[in-house]
């Protein structure tokens, strides 16, 4: 089961997109040609382990600006009471629906399989 | 009107399933939110509820142990529970069904998939129309 990092890419785009189009109605694209520098204090990052069949781990870093965009669209507030926990707590399912979905994108359906609990931090 | 009950430990996702049910044909219903299977056992013994759609990753106690817990009791093993989670594929949904769950999804959820998935659940949905 070998999977290559062209196909790799495409399988994370997919599992990306499926996920934010389905959870915040957003349309999802390729990374830009001239991508906006964000520093690191105006992200959030969460992680997620994987634990079965093959131990792993995936991040994700996303701006706060955008997820304040993803949080609006959830959760129909206005963007001055979207709180900070409401973001970490939209970035940590974020996390838990891509990692679910690019999981089931590799491994064989006769595979289960385990996720641990996402854990965030700036 | 219809009681439902959802369990997850996130508030973003218990907001998408019941944005997704509303769409699906839940308008009307009253929506109860548990984040973790323990809380949700503790609303069940308070409510008398249509179903529960509940997630499987939690802390304090899982959603499969919450379908153990509601299939090994006689006042709630009559209570649909549908399965929703990121971590379901094939070879859980049939350990998942074979335990009892009504129905499981993955997520992320839609309302498509709600139809296609539980329908029987959904008022109106009975006879299979689609919303």
């Amino acid at each position: 089961m070998g999977i290559n990092q062209k196909e790799l890419k495409s399988i994370l785009t997919q599992a990306v997109s499926e996920t934010i189009e389905n959870m915040a109605f957003m349309m999802v694209t390729n990374e830009a040609e001239n991508p906006e520098t964000i520093k690191s204090d105006e992200c959030l990052k969460t992680s997620l382990l994987i634990l079965e069949p093959y131990p792993g781990e995936l991040g994700l870093v996303m701006s706060k600006k955008l997820l304040s965009k993803i949080a609006v669209s959830v959760y129909s507030l206005g963007e001055e009471e979207i709180t900070e926990n409401i973001l970490i707590d939209v970035i940590s399912e974020l996390l838990n629906t891509i990692t679910g979905s690019l999981i089931r994108r590799i491994l064989p359906d006769n595979f289960e399989y385990e996720l641990g609990l996402p854990e965030s931090g700036d | 009107m219809m009681k439902i009950i959802i369990v997850d430990d996130s508030a973003t996702a218990r907001m998408i399933v019941r944005r997704c049910l509303e769409i699906a044909g839940c308008s009307d219903a009253e929506f109860i939110e548990a984040g973790n299977g323990k809380e949700a056992l503790s609303l069940l013994k308070e409510h008398k509820v249509d179903f529960v759609i509940s997630d499987l990753n939690m802390p304090v106690m899982d959603g499969e142990m919450l379908l153990k817990w509601m299939k090994a009791s006689p006042k709630l093993n009559e209570i649909p529970l549908v399965v929703l989670s990121s971590a379901v594929n094939a070879a859980k949904d049939r350990v998942l069904l074979d335990m009892g769950a009504f129905a499981v999804m993955s997520k992320p959820i839609s309302p498509a998939k709600i139809n296609e998935t539980m329908s029987e659940l959904i008022p109106g949905k009975e006879s299979g129309y689609g919303y």
